[in-house]
């Protein structure tokens, strides 16, 4: 009897966690608040987007890039089985009705768009108040030296801080800002070590290592050999090679052995030309990742940053 | 092209990009939110995408 009375609050409390829990869950808004991202026809042409979604559990509201030029949605509807979107907006100036038909996964919608003429891709992430957001857990970059973890935590804080300019700073600008001389090896070591820690920020989830490691010098050397593969033309010569990126011979010799410690080109001198091929297929069909893209923004205050 | 026409719109911007298909640089300079200079003079800017 004394056990059933010690129970019974215990049992109590139990199943009030789990109604409250229930509760949450099922009250748990998966639209309300602001989504960005991009949008665009093809996996290279994008523009950035942002959603202003209220969903009241009946009606699907909002407005696309809120603001003067904001662009209301004129129909909206939201299935919570199926987890669907659809939206209806006129685009006034150019006088086209914009449908959008997505799937919200967690805080993440992807989906497809068109107009009368045109039709697309989208992707929108939702934003997380700074107040609701818990603090970034302090990365363990054990193996890596003193100099190695200041350039990587410079990046993780502005990847974070620069959120809002779309930031994806690469390595070598980190390394310019804390003014460390341009060593090969500590830009490798780093970039190894993003590459097998893709658990340390979104940007290295979403944009792949790739994008930040690589200097645009390194990315444009990988498109010329792997855009001749592509092409199934024969590779660049070490002269013709330097002369198509704009640098010196010695550059490019340069960037052809960080490619190869990357894992992204090899050598085969069946090739001709320079001798190295893609190490991988992804690397030849490289477009709908970006690899090998890169867009440096120099302000006149001298900050320094990548986009994408 | 919107983040400097937007929250970069009161700065001054230079833009380094180049030609996925190619290898060709591209620089853009853009001054509050105006483009004023595109090299190579070849350069074909697209602003929007839908």
């Amino acid at each position: 009897m004394r056990l059933k009375i010690c129970f019974a609050p215990l049992l109590l409390m139990f199943m009030v966690t789990c109604f409250h829990t229930a509760m949450a869950q099922q009250n748990a808004d998966p639209l309300t608040g602001t989504w960005k991202g991009d949008w665009g026809p093809s996996a290279t042409d994008r523009n950035e987007v942002t959603l202003e979604l209220k969903w009241n559990g009946k009606t699907l509201t909002g407005t696309v890039n809120p603001g003067p030029d904001a662009i209301p949605i004129e129909t909206g509807s939201f299935d919570p089985n199926a987890m669907k979107i659809h939206l209806e907006a006129n685009f006034a100036p150019r006088n086209l009705r914009y449908v959008v038909d997505g799937t919200v996964e967690k805080d993440k919608i992807t989906g497809t768009w068109n107009h009368p003429r045109r039709k697309g891709d989208f992707q929108v992430t939702r934003e997380v108040r700074k107040s609701e957001s818990n603090p970034a857990p302090k990365p363990n970059l054990s193996g890596l030296k003193a100099d190695e973890k200041k350039v990587v935590e410079y990046l993780l804080k502005d990847w974070r801080d620069g959120a809002d300019d779309y930031s994806i700073t690469s390595v070598d600008i980190a390394m310019d800002a804390l003014r460390l001389p341009a060593s090969g090896g500590t830009r490798f070591r780093v970039g190894n070590y993003l590459k097998n820690h893709p658990e340390l920020d979104e940007v290295l989830r979403q944009w792949g290592w790739q994008t930040v490691v690589l200097t645009p010098n390194e990315k444009l050397v990988a498109r010329a050999i792997v855009n001749a593969e592509r092409d199934k033309q024969k590779s660049p010569g070490k002269s013709d090679l330097a002369r198509l990126v704009g640098i010196s011979e010695k550059e490019s010799d340069d960037a052809l052995r960080t490619l190869s410690f990357f894992g992204i080109l090899k050598r085969d001198r069946s090739a001709g030309g320079v001798g190295y091929i893609a190490a991988a297929p992804r690397y030849v069909n490289w477009q709908p990742w970006l690899d090998f893209q890169f867009h440096r923004i120099t302000l006149s205050s001298g900050r320094i940053f990548c986009v994408n | 092209m919107s983040l400097v026409s937007g929250k970069l719109s009161d700065q001054s911007v230079t833009v380094e990009d180049s030609s996925p298909d190619g290898t060709s640089r591209i620089r853009l300079q853009i001054e509050k939110g105006q483009l004023v200079k595109a090299e190579p003079s070849s350069t074909m800017v697209f602003i929007g995408g839908g």
